[in-house]
């Protein structure tokens, strides 16, 4: 495996959950796969190792990105059941492993349904929602509880410009009331708030959850003012990894200030403990975290 | 018959324009800052007169100037530029040789048909996305788009200031700069992408033997679809600014049945597509290139000061007209004196220097078919990629490379540029002899 190529991966990962949902961004990738394998030109007998290569690339990336990685388990362990098609030449490995994927697209696809539908019931007229990043209640729930004629309003709370404007944007397109605050506001509007959403990358199997940067401390600051903290995730986002093994990107740039030199460090994405949400949301509806492990593929 | 130059006090203008000349080579202080200052000082002196100053200003040029850049600027804001690029980077799916060949024809067109600055601001952005996304090397890529942006820009009348200088000042219609430069800059396209691609083979391998390559290529388009495409898209603006530029254009071919002069034409349609697209006016203008028109400014009334003072007839007779008087030689000199001095001087006050050295030249050597303007259109053009700071475009390229965190240095584009410029003058210089021979 190239670290090139991996590098370059895991960087497209990390740019393009910005503006969409690791749900939508694990579609996204699915469609890639499916592209690339149409696309490829190869020895028969290198289909097998191509194909490894790119799911060897998908489950190691930083961060580990939740459903993708596991539907790259079902997509492997269906390819090893069938012995990847080798002996039916490379045209059939291709389809077949194209409709492996198909099926695992229309089986995401379902998922989210499944979670809009169960996302619906905790919606009330009158809400006033707490939003941060493009996770699954910003793209799924929200634009489809309002299609359902509820009336609901919610808060943005401003932080890294491109996801904030995607956030935006989803709202307005949607007709939904927004209203936008820096994060560090929030404070102010407690009396009015009344849930805050949010989605994750994965749910580990050490009762934490990995989501967008900048969701602990929204968390932790509504936790501590009582408000209802709702997870919304699909179940092919829970992994029997645990939080250390989350390939959590650390990001080291270079800055100037003021005549000052300095390296800003960051990390991909937050660490969360699950303790702390008062709600999971599955496609399966409310689930109870200590039943967390019944809902792991692996 | 000895030229002189006429008056003692000529000395002044020729110290103005050489100070301006080292300001502006050397970016000491702004172009226009400096060529107004100079025009400053020859009318606080006496030098020349204000109404004399005006007279040296050739309108022709700045209307033609501010039109297409009225009109670009609208074309911008509809976002279809944007699309443009974005569809064009669907389309090459990731192949090196196809993200080099459709950026540069589109690059070309561009160039030929707006302006060569606005082109590289809107391609350089995004091949350099592409490129770096994929794990090659943007460097090459954005050299090769800031010099074709300047081989696309010699096709016609409106593709580079040398060419709209020459076309207004002396009178030729756009139709006579397509079909007599048109031909050569095809061929030199087709031979500088040839030669950028030899020279790089081994990054222009194609990609569909590796999977993770294909995948990582179709995330990559998701990207660059939302970075992109985040621009408001205004269809009714598009329909109508592109159907004004078209028009223009049209005007511009039909020049000798209409008798309207490019110059009048650009400006007319701005107007009309500023009155239709209800655009704000008061930001349109805001990015209109004032400095640039400044500049031109003050270049034209700076070397019709010199002229008035006889020092363009001294050096047309003394220094270009010392090779004698074959033809062959004459034109050649033009076209390589132009191509080198491009390349390390501002094309724009090259040219505008030129221009009455060429007429001179032409009374004394009459040299048929506007060849020697085609001479020194194809040289202050072509000579404008030899280094990073013979043309406006690239100077624009390498400061968004910067931006973006590709870093070219002046070596970096001379090394390419250099060659590709000597390719393009040998290029130039057997179409031309061949044209004049057949010509006389």
């Amino acid at each position: 495996m190239s670290t090139v190529d991996q590098k370059i991966l895991d960087g497209l990962f990390r740019d393009i959950v910005k503006f969409r949902s690791s749900s939508q961004t694990s579609l996204v990738t699915l469609h890639a796969i499916i592209k690339g394998v149409e696309s490829l030109e190869c020895d028969d007998d290198m289909f097998p190792a191509q194909i490894k290569e790119v799911c060897s690339i998908i489950t190691n990336s930083q961060p580990r990105m939740f459903p993708i990685d596991n539907l790259i388990i079902l997509l492997e362990k269906e390819l090893e059941k069938n012995d990847y098609f080798r002996e039916k030449g490379l045209t059939v490995m291709k389809s077949a492993t194209i409709e492996i994927i198909e099926d695992l697209i229309e089986r995401l696809k379902f998922d989210l349904r499944e979670l809009a539908n169960q996302g619906h019931e905790h919606i009330d007229d009158g809400d006033f929602i707490v939003l941060h990043a493009v996770e699954e209640p910003v793209e799924l729930l929200l634009p489809e509880a309002r299609k359902m004629g509820k009336e609901f309003e919610v808060l943005i709370l401003r932080q890294e410009s491109v996801k904030t404007d995607r956030v935006i944007k989803i709202m307005e397109k949607n007709n939904i009331k927004f209203t936008v605050i820096p994060e560090w506001d929030l404070i102010h509007h407690f009396d009015k708030a009344t849930k805050l959403f949010i989605g994750a990358y994965a749910i580990t199997a050490d009762g934490k959850f990995v989501s967008d940067s900048g969701t602990s401390n929204i968390v932790s600051e509504c936790h501590i003012h009582q408000l209802p903290i709702y997870l919304f995730s699909p179940i092919l986002e829970i992994t029997s990894t645990i939080s250390d093994d989350q390939n959590i990107f650390l990001k080291e740039e270079p800055k100037y200030a003021s005549g000052i030199d300095y390296t800003l460090i960051s990390h991909s994405c937050d660490l969360v403990s699950l303790d702390l949400v008062d709600h999971i949301i599955t496609d399966k509806g409310e689930i109870n975290q200590s039943k967390l492990n019944e809902y792991c593929i692996d | 018959m000895e030229h002189v130059v006429h008056h003692s006090s000529a000395l002044i203008p020729i110290l103005v324009f050489l100070v301006v000349y080292a300001a502006i080579t050397f970016e000491l202080v702004n172009k226009a800052a400096a060529a107004l200052t100079g025009v400053g000082v020859l009318v606080v002196l006496h030098v020349i007169t204000e109404h004399q100053a005006v007279g040296f200003i050739d309108f022709e040029t700045l209307m033609l100037l501010t039109g297409m850049m009225i009109l670009v600027t609208i074309i911008k804001h509809s976002g279809f530029f944007t699309i443009v690029s974005v569809k064009i980077a669907e389309f090459t799916k990731g192949s090196p040789v196809k993200i080099l060949v459709l950026f540069s024809v589109v690059t070309a067109l561009m160039s030929a048909f707006l302006d060569n600055v606005t082109t590289v601001l809107i391609i350089i952005p995004i091949i350099i996305e592409l490129t770096r996304g994929m794990g090659l090397n943007p460097k090459n890529y954005v050299l090769s788009q800031a010099i074709i942006s300047n081989v696309g820009g010699t096709a016609t009348l409106i593709g580079d200031p040398p060419n709209v200088i020459i076309g207004s000042k002396i009178g030729l219609t756009f139709n006579q700069f397509i079909i007599n430069l048109a031909p050569i800059v095809i061929i030199v396209f087709i031979v500088v992408l040839g030669f950028i691609w030899f020279t790089n083979r081994a990054e222009f391998k194609p990609i569909n033997t590796s999977m993770v390559k294909l995948v990582s290529i179709e995330l990559l388009l998701e990207k660059i679809r939302f970075e992109f495409s985040n621009v408001k898209l205004d269809r009714s603006l598009m329909i109508k600014s592109l159907a004004c530029l078209i028009l223009a254009i049209l005007l511009f071919i039909t020049q000798t049945i209409t008798g309207l002069a490019p110059g009048v034409v650009a400006l007319g349609m701005a107007m009309v597509l500023l009155i239709i697209s209800n655009a704000n006016v008061e930001h349109v203008l805001e990015e209109v290139e004032w400095s640039t028109l400044l500049f031109f400014t003050g270049l034209f009334i700076l070397v019709g000061a010199l002229e008035e003072y006889g020092m363009i007839d001294w050096i047309a007779h003394n220094v270009f007209m010392n090779v004698g008087d074959n033809p062959y030689v004459i034109v050649l000199m033009v076209l390589w004196v132009s191509g080198i001095a491009s390349g390390f001087l501002d094309n724009i006050p090259f040219t505008i220097t030129m221009i009455p050295i060429v007429e001179l030249m032409l009374e004394s050597n009459p040299i048929p078919n506007n060849i020697l303007w085609w001479a020194l259109a194809l040289g202050a053009c072509f000579g404008g990629n030899i280094t990073m700071i013979g043309s406006s475009a690239n100077i624009v390229s390498v400061g968004i490379a910067k931006k973006y965190g590709v870093d070219i240095s002046f070596i970096d584009f001379m090394k390419k540029g250099l060659v590709i410029t000597i390719i393009s003058l040998i290029l130039a210089s057997v179409y031309l002899m061949i044209y004049l021979r057949l010509s006389l």
